[in-house]
């Protein structure tokens, strides 16, 4: 055996295989019940998994251009303001999103393509390799985004099935086989607000790539957003209706008028906010869900600052803190009230017919600016 | 290179192997190209963001007097015929700076761009006859870089299409041995050895483009009025300089020109790109020229704020004020102004005073009619003539003058209906604009000695259904004058999914003659083109208008793709309208 192994061209194959299976995620991805009946959710769902590997490789091909420097510049002068608050700029009725970012062309020129990879038809196999197949995460990484984007898979199809008639045990199973693989699950329990917002890299990503955000931030609204739609549906024509609703919602948040994006979230889409009653539900499914978008942001971060040296170590840093069961945590009350004081319009409006203006006294309005930079160059 | 890159690499040889794929090719980290853009030989539009819609765009340099040209223009031919009907875009690049009639002479078969200035054949780094690029539109990156000669680029192109190959792959036969033809780059070789001097050569460039909009106060969203702006700037700088953004409202060069079309000369193109490929260096100059000129110009606004430059008006037009909210993207705003003239007037010139320069972005005005609006009959109609006064463009301050011996007539109780486009800049703010009118008297032509000639306008529309995501509908209307006439301007008028417009006349053998062409349609950019040379055309002669929309997602304006879209005036629909402003011929 030991000789048969060290043959250079089955050690090689071997070897092969091995990758193979590190690209390749946990499971494959089975939605025959949303298959079957919302055949163009998937077909979202699955861009949602193309354009957030893209948005990956954006980043990095951007802070690996020498052309970029001055955006470097202009990012590092924005974050260190944002070091200096006191408290979170994530979940806050201030909007920090100004749609020209630091990078400005980098971004720019990104965007039309991303849209237009929204509009293409994407199977299912290419979406499961979209993250592996850009080589910018570790594999880790990769094993811990796969699985949970099969975990919400799985919830669909739980939510879809009539013939499942205790939906709280079934989603109870769910979330024990996810949580069985605990190197590649995350925590079940409200994060820290922290990880977000207090770590060494913290708002890199948003403030540095504002529209690639708030791209990655539409399709999350649509994914839970059709979560909160699926559960509270009273027929199957109400649910055909919401979502077909919904899905207008997303068409028309990542639309461009006169080149510029009008409806995009300038906030993280969260559980209590966006699908409330599939929070109120199973608190411990939409800790899932909302533990891996705070995941998605801070792999953002560290993949956009311009200070990390070793992706791959901070990276791997990180997801051990997501992936920890017992640290890292805060109290469901401390979590709520972050998610929940910035508002429902910036994270994209409820799952039921939207919204088209703030409930918040400090509307956008008075504190986005489309056209002017935040980041004015120093002389 | 990273183990994940490695990894890839690994499995993409592990599956062509598998696959019988014989040639491995050697893949790097996804290489970006950026958005460029150019004219073929037939004055149509390339830009390869507005690709999207196909799967990738092969470019093969094009050099007339390279020897072995015909054969590698053989090999683009059978590559395209093997990829017939696959959604891949064929093209030539003509970095040799021919004539629109020297390419038409060369019958290629295929659209050949023109890069006068080198500067895509730079980016694409095209320095031989025959080397191909295939660029992938959506995420303007290059997929390949070889030659016409690579035996493995059908299996490449393959490849690609069944998105196996995603990053860039360079072909078995380096571009720098496969034949003798290389392109010379004198502009690129000057600039390396001694690159654009900011204070001399670059300055002035951006002063006289561009600083009148970008600048504190403009209708620009930055200002560009010192060199740490430029510097700021300089990635975006170039990359709407390559794909024909900036300056807007570009026209076809090859055709009629007019002084509201604006261009920056293939040597200040070059000067701009390759200073900024040095790094934009500052110089050692000690006085920043674009920022004094910058302050000169604040200084002089302020001097002109109060003045008309021809003097007290005859009357002055008082807009009443527009709000513009913070933020948003604003809507077109009609206004009708009741007008209080007892008798018929003729106007001989006039000029706005935008109450808010900062966030008007432009502004039409015509006479019209106690019962009509801004449309009129344009709603239902598909040859409309109305009288057009004039629009408003940013800029600095300037007044018209319509040429000697003609004059727009304001009918006794007719009123004056007003378009207004504002761009939110972040404050609120009210612009009230003022319009002055200088008169002349309808007997009282002492420059010409002829009676004074009424300057008309002519709509030219359509009617139509846009099928979705098409990206090339093609629309064409017509207008025969039924006497001699000078045409003065023309104007397109599309929606969001405009895409080109083209005017052409008739000819005594029944031909038609193009004579002024917007091959880039912007929603954002309608001026009235003031043609150069007025057109005369003898009554019972065609004017065609002949244009296209892009209602696929290759269109940056589109709203929704998927949408059948029908004509109609309001955003949400289409029109397809040319004016033609012109004067009957003068004895």
């Amino acid at each position: 055996m030991r000789r048969i192994l060290l043959h250079p061209v089955l050690s090689l194959l071997l070897g092969f295989v091995c990758v193979f299976y590190a690209a390749t995620p946990t499971a494959q991805t089975a939605s025959p019940l949303l298959n079957a009946r919302y055949p163009d959710l998937v077909n979202y769902f699955n861009a949602f998994e193309m354009i957030q590997a893209a948005i990956f490789e954006e980043v990095v091909l951007t802070s690996q251009s020498a052309e970029a420097a001055i955006g470097k510049q202009l990012l590092l002068e924005s974050l260190q303001e944002f070091a200096r608050a006191k408290t979170s700029h994530y979940h806050s009725s201030s909007n920090h999103l100004a749609m020209l970012g630091p990078y400005r062309v980098f971004e720019s020129r990104a965007t039309p393509g991303l849209i237009a990879m929204i509009r293409q038809q994407h199977d299912t196999s290419q979406a499961n390799l979209a993250l592996a197949n850009i080589a910018v995460l570790p594999s880790e990484v990769v094993a811990v985004l796969n699985r949970g984007r099969d975990f919400i898979s799985g919830l669909t199809e739980i939510y879809l099935n009539d013939d499942i008639l205790d939906k709280h045990l079934a989603v109870d199973e769910l979330l024990a086989d996810y949580l069985s693989n605990d190197a590649h699950s995350v925590a079940a329990l409200p994060k820290s607000s922290d990880l977000l917002s207090k770590h060494a890299y913290a708002y890199a990503f948003r403030v540095g790539f504002p529209q690639l955000s708030g791209l990655t931030w539409a399709s999350q609204w649509l994914q839970l957003a059709s979560l909160e739609i699926m559960l509270m549906a009273s027929s199957d024509r109400a649910l055909d209706v919401g979502i077909a609703t919904a899905t207008d919602i997303y068409v028309e948040k990542i639309a461009r008028l006169h080149n510029s994006f009008m409806s995009l979230p300038g906030d993280i889409p969260s559980m209590p906010v966006i699908a409330p009653n599939v929070y109120s539900f199973h608190p411990g499914a939409a800790y899932v869900i909302d533990n891996l978008s705070m995941l998605k942001v801070v792999i953002g971060d560290i993949l956009t600052h311009p200070g990390v040296t070793d992706h791959e170590a901070e990276l791997k840093q990180m997801l051990a803190r997501f992936t920890d069961k017992n640290q890292y945590l805060e109290d469901e009350i401390d979590y709520l009230t972050f998610v929940l004081r910035g508002g429902i319009f910036n994270q994209g409006g409820p799952a039921f017919g939207g919204m088209t203006e703030s409930e918040r006294n400090r509307s956008r309005d008075s504190l986005e600016n489309p056209h002017i930079s935040r980041f004015p160059m120093s002389p | 290179m990273n183990k994940q890159k490695l990894k890839k690499i690994l499995l993409t040889n592990l599956i062509a192997g598998l696959s019988g794929i014989a040639w491995i090719p050697t893949q790097a980290a996804l290489e970006r190209i950026g958005d460029f853009a150019l004219l073929d030989d037939q004055g149509e539009f390339h830009q390869l963001s507005r690709y999207q819609h196909r799967k990738a765009m092969a470019i093969m340099s094009y050099v007339q007097d390279c020897e072995s040209m015909d054969e590698m223009l053989q090999d683009f031919k059978a590559l395209r015929e093997q990829f017939a009907d696959q959604n891949i875009a064929f093209l030539l690049l003509d970095p040799m700076g021919l004539s629109r009639a020297e390419l038409a002479g060369l019958n290629t078969g295929f659209p050949v761009l023109q890069d006068e200035g080198q500067l895509i054949a730079e980016k694409l780094q095209l320095d031989q006859a025959g080397a191909v690029r295939l660029l992938n539109p959506a995420r303007l990156s290059l997929y390949y870089r070889g030659s016409s000669k690579d035996v493995q680029l059908p299996a490449t192109l393959s490849s690609l299409l069944t998105q196996t190959i995603t990053d860039t792959v360079s072909g078995s036969a380096p571009a720098s041995t496969h034949n003798a033809c290389t392109i010379p780059f004198p502009a690129k070789q000057r600039h390396t050895a001694s690159p654009p001097d900011y204070a001399r050569d670059v300055a002035p460039v951006i002063i006289e483009n561009c600083l009148e909009c970008h600048r504190e106060g403009g209708a620009g969203p930055f200002a560009l009025d010192k060199y740490v702006s430029l510097l700021g700037w300089s990635a975006m700088i170039k990359e709407v300089l390559l794909n024909k953004r900036m300056p807007p409202a570009q026209v076809d060069p090859h055709l009629q020109q007019s002084g509201n079309a604006r261009y920056l000369p293939v040597a200040q193109l070059q000067t701009l790109v390759h200073w900024i490929d040095a790094g934009a260096p500052r110089g050692a100059v000690a006085e920043d020229p674009l920022e004094q000129q910058a302050s000169d110009n604040l200084q002089d606004d302020l001097q002109r704020k109060d003045t008309w430059l021809l003097g007290d008006p005859d009357f002055i037009v008082d807009v009443p004020a527009n709000r513009i909210p913070a933020s948003g993207i604003l809507d077109y705003l009609y206004v009708d102004i009741d007008l209080p003239f007892t008798e018929d007037k003729w106007v001989r010139a006039v000029q706005y005073k935008a109450g808010a320069p900062a966030v008007l972005h432009h502004l039409m005005t015509f006479v019209t009619a106690p019962g009509e609006d801004f449309w009129g009959d344009e709603r239902t109609g598909a040859q409309v003539s109305r009288r057009f006064l004039e629009s408003y463009a940013p800029g600095r301050t300037r007044a018209t003058e319509y040429p000697p011996g003609t004059a727009i007539l304001i009918p006794r109780g007719h009123k004056l209906s007003m378009q207004f486009h504002y761009v939110s800049n972040g404050q609120e703010m009210f612009d009230q604009t003022q319009l002055a009118l200088y008169f002349a008297e309808p007997g009282d032509s002492a420059t010409t000695g002829h009676k004074l000639q009424e300057r008309l306008t002519q709509a030219v529309s359509a009617q139509f259904t846009i099928p979705a995501n098409d990206p090339d509908f093609q629309v064409v209307a017509e207008q025969v004058f039924t006497e001699d006439v000078v045409i003065t301007g023309v104007r397109a008028r599309m929606n969001y999914r405009g895409k080109k417009m083209k005017f052409s006349v008739e000819q005594a053998d029944g031909s038609l003659r193009d004579f002024f062409s917007i091959p880039a349609y912007n929603y954002g950019w309608q001026p009235h083109y003031i043609l150069d040379e007025p057109l005369v055309l003898a009554a019972g002669r065609r004017v065609q208008i002949s244009g296209a929309f892009d209602n696929s997602v290759s269109n940056p304006a589109n709203p929704d793709p998927d949408k059948v879209v029908y004509s109609g005036v309001e955003s949400e629909q289409e029109m397809f309208t040319g004016y033609l402003s012109y004067h009957r011929l003068m004895d």
